[in-house]
């Protein structure tokens, strides 16, 4: 009973990937290559004034909004994680 | 994963206040549960951080895919924290990126409604899953893709209800476009899936005691 239901489970999963994954692939076909904003603004039908282009980064990978604060927040978050669970550890 | 991505401006005064209001109320239900409930201990608290530092670390990375595509982690946020606590970060996660740039502050108020559509449907259909006795890699991994679609027909909704400002296209027409949108964001949930799908397989395997059930 148990298998069964594993099994089934992961049947319906990888049927809902399938579903999604095609739906997707055929919604960027339609619409084409854009980055995020591009896509968002295209979609409400706004046309930004100017078409600049947003930092390549490394491999494609960049960071939205400044990077500066991102690291300064994100670094905040990491300190005050390790102080929670050295204080929380079992 | 589902995030307006508009500048401020794109909606009315109106329009900002009420999604302001609204998920003001939503969070303060949200206190409440978490008080009400079985209270916040460390361990909560410790998890909760964690889930937000992670979450606020990767919603910042645009990645190379569908030419431009970003993740944050909803679903995981429900499954190890719950609605209640989910609430709580995803209003901590959305003022940070607001703070650094990433989307206006006017539309924090609708993006904290996108976002906990996504962290209770996914914790609901986890929940749900656990009665049927499937793996947990496929109960995690369904219930981010029921999470991620049910958020980005918030998002629709809200756009669509609120309208946006300067523009000449019909509801019908943006209703097309932010079709188009979706599809392609659900793209991006499936790999968002099958990481958290393995992420909450590992946690259950290491540390079985930060899922709830």
């Amino acid at each position: 009973m148990f298998k069964a239901n594993s099994t089934r489970g992961l049947m319906i999963f990888g049927v809902l990937i399938l579903v999604f994954l095609a739906s997707s692939i055929a919604a960027y076909v339609i619409s084409g290559n854009m980055g995020i904003e591009e896509r968002f603004n295209n979609a409400v039908g706004i046309h930004p004034d100017s078409g600049e282009e947003g930092p390549s980064g490394i491999f494609g990978f960049n960071i939205e909004g400044n990077l500066v604060s991102y690291v300064i927040i994100a670094s905040a978050l990491i300190i005050i994680c390790v102080v929670l669970y050295t204080r929380t550890k079992p | 994963m589902a995030h307006i991505h508009l500048e401020d401006g794109a909606f009315t005064l109106q329009w900002i206040s009420i999604w302001w209001v609204l998920s003001i109320v939503l969070i303060g239900l949200c206190l409440y549960w978490m008080k009400k409930g079985k209270g916040i201990d460390n361990k909560t608290i410790t998890i909760a951080a964690m889930l937000t530092a992670a979450s606020f670390a990767i919603f910042q990375v645009n990645m190379p895919l569908f030419g431009g595509v970003h993740m944050n982690l909803t679903p995981l946020i429900g499954i190890l924290g719950g609605p209640a606590v989910g609430g709580v970060i995803v209003l901590i996660v959305n003022v940070l990126s607001a703070a650094i740039g990433h989307g206006g502050w006017g539309m924090i108020g609708a993006n904290v409604l996108v976002n906990m559509t996504e962290v209770s449907a996914a914790y609901g259909t986890y929940k749900w899953l656990g009665k049927t006795k499937v793996s947990t890699f496929a109960r995690a991994g369904t219930a981010v893709l029921i999470g991620l679609f049910l958020g980005n027909i918030a998002m629709i909704a809200i756009i669509l209800i609120s309208a946006v400002q300067g523009v000449t296209q019909s509801r019908v027409d943006m209703l097309y476009g932010l079709s188009l949108l979706a599809g392609v964001n659900m793209g991006v949930a499936v790999i968002e899936a099958v990481v958290t799908g393995y992420v909450v397989s590992y946690i259950e395997r290491v540390r079985p005691d930060m899922l709830r059930g």
